[in-house]
């Protein structure tokens, strides 16, 4: 048969289609084709044209295991169920966030973001952070982590902020002793600590919140200029800024606001509530970013009781809702429609996932049929097999 | 449904009314007559005419990585897609568009296809191009590593020892194939 070679970039960009288990497999059709399934390059092309893709919502049920879930992330149906193949020191692992199908994982409770595991399940790659540049106070009892995961498209870097608490994250102790914080960059594989003035708390454990070049957090400020406000950490020059917030008004008793991104742009979900149920929720996006004047209240709904608890946006246009009535919702933004998608048993950290290649030349393989015993006691358990078919099906 | 509208463009050629065609001559000599809006999708053709101020209507612009082939399977999509733009100048029937699409390319062997891809590539005409490599990835997913082979035309230079490494190493990646 007279075949036709394709040149190389045509051949990316027809790879650059495919799930990651074919490539993973492609590898073996010949030596050219080994090296350019590998390349970095190959990487990012391949990360950029998977949005041609489906995605997926990959849910963490909280307590007591090691489980994802992940749904469609049009219709919410159920696509496979993902095993954690290694253990943490603690019980269970908290999810820090996903980004480009790596997640980052770390130890719960009082080890919370003092170990991190970045973990791409695609390709069963898995790299564990164990260092850091405050050794001494970093494995002090009663210190507190708060952590940021993000990928830096100038530098096609992946870097995670780590900032340390002495004692909790409150005021006051945060008044007593700033905190200290270092940042990781995958590209340099280390870590490397970050002045700061302090002044500020963060008011979330996690995020993944970049725009713009810049990691953010729901934060507060200590001392007399007590407020609200959104702290930035841009990834480019590594240092803190400040983000301030619209003038939201909200007449319910207490209110509950989250920081989130929208469209490419920082969004705030506020929260009005009465007791323990939402009476109305309003989502503020920063048309302009950096510029106060340009927050602009883009959606607003009454929730009428159905919901207490505002879990995020996924695919930019449909907020998942928490409902009293052991059941996951969600509202079409554009719409204002709100449907039930799932059992609360769903409940949970929820992060968009998508299948890739990042990680492949880092780290080092959890091998599905093996019981490896690592170093520092991270067990990579047998896999399950059923699970592990799940995780390899056939695409929709 | 696909099928009319590839015959009323074709016929459209030879259709009274006075539209401006531009000459395109393929690589084994034919010369096709296309209708200016049609060949203006084609990114290397209208560079060619906005570029050189010199050319007439009776020039004919060789293309000489085209076949007549592929020429024809080329013309096809952008006919049918000048006709969904001429009907819907505003947002194209998707609907339709993607049965179209679904139908023209089932007619398509592996070979003609990847043929088609190398002229959309030549000609510059991106939005084939995606679609097309969008197929051919279509057709090469889930399959053995030597169907793939096959598809591209790849030979193997791994040793046996070299190939049976790597199986091992990515057992899992290997699980639940389609039979080719």
């Amino acid at each position: 048969m007279s075949s036709i070679g394709l040149p190389d970039e045509i051949l990316c960009n027809i790879l650059g289609r495919l799930p990651v288990q074919d490539l993973i497999r492609y590898k073996c059709v010949c030596k050219t084709w080994h090296l350019l399934i590998t390349n970095p390059d190959f990487i990012s092309t391949h990360l950029n044209l998977q949005e041609n893709r489906d995605g997926y919502v990959l849910f963490h049920k909280c307590i007591g295991n090691n489980i994802f879930s992940l749904f469609n992330k049009n219709n919410y149906a159920l696509h496979s169920i993902l095993e954690v193949p290694f253990s943490c020191e603690t019980v269970d692992f908290k999810l820090a966030g996903c980004v480009n199908g790596l997640l980052c994982l770390t130890d719960s409770y009082h080890l919370f973001g003092r170990t991190i595991y970045l973990w791409n399940p695609s390709i069963w790659k898995l790299k564990v952070l164990r260092g850091s540049c405050f050794a001494r106070q970093y494995s002090e009892v009663g210190n507190f982590f708060v952590i940021g995961f993000g990928f830096h498209h100038q530098t096609d870097d992946y870097k995670i902020v780590r900032i340390m608490y002495f004692g909790n994250r409150f005021r006051k102790y945060v008044e007593e002793r700033p905190p200290k914080v270092e940042v990781y960059s995958l590209a340099r594989n280390s870590w490397r600590s970050i002045g700061t003035k302090g002044g500020w708390y963060t008011r979330d454990n996690s995020s993944t919140l970049v725009v713009n070049g810049a990691l953010h957090w729901f934060a507060s400020k200590t001392g007399d200029a007590s407020a609200d406000f959104v702290l930035k950490f841009d990834f480019s020059c590594e240092e803190f800024g400040e983000i301030m917030l619209p003038n939201y008004h909200c007449d319910g008793e207490f209110t509950r606001v989250s920081v989130t991104v929208l469209k490419e742009s920082l969004a705030l979900i506020v929260c009005c509530l009465n007791g323990y149920e939402s009476e109305r929720c309003d989502i503020w996006v920063m048309n302009e970013y950096g510029v106060t004047d340009s927050w602009t209240k883009q959606y607003s709904f009454v929730t009428e009781g159905r919901c207490y608890r505002c879990l995020g946006i996924v695919n930019n246009n449909i907020l998942l809702l928490d409902s009293n009535q052991n059941q996951l919702l969600s509202c079409d933004l554009e719409k204002l429609q709100v449907k039930p998608v799932g059992d609360r048993e769903y409940l949970g950290d929820f992060v968009y996932f998508t299948e890739s290649l990042v990680l492949y030349n880092e780290g080092f393989s959890v091998t599905p049929r093996k019981y490896l015993l690592v170093e520092g006691g991270i067990h990579l358990g047998k896999r399950k097999r059923s699970v592990f078919e799940l995780l390899q099906k056939k695409w929709l | 449904m696909s099928s009319s509208i590839a015959s009323s463009s074709s016929s459209s050629s030879s259709s009274s009314k006075k539209e401006k065609k531009i000459s395109l001559k393929t690589s084994d000599g034919e010369v096709f007559e296309v209708e200016e809006p049609v060949a203006m999708q084609l990114e290397i053709v209208r560079s060619f005419f906005a570029d050189n101020e010199d050319v007439t209507e009776q020039t004919v612009m060789p293309l000489p990585n085209v076949s007549t082939a592929a020429m024809h399977g080329i013309l096809e999509y952008c006919r049918a897609h000048e006709e969904f733009r001429r009907r819907m100048p505003e947002a194209a029937p998707e609907e339709e568009v993607r049965a179209f699409e679904a139908g023209y390319v089932d007619r398509k062997s592996n070979e003609e296809l990847k043929e088609m891809i190398l002229a959309a590539n030549y000609l510059n005409i991106s939005k084939l191009l995606d679609f097309l490599t969008g197929v051919a990835a279509k057709r090469i997913e889930n399959k053995s590593v030597e169907y793939v082979r096959a598809f591209f035309g790849v030979e193997n230079d791994f040793t046996p020892e070299e190939e049976a490494n790597l199986r091992r190493e990515y057992e899992w990646a290997f699980e639940g194939v389609d039979e080719d």
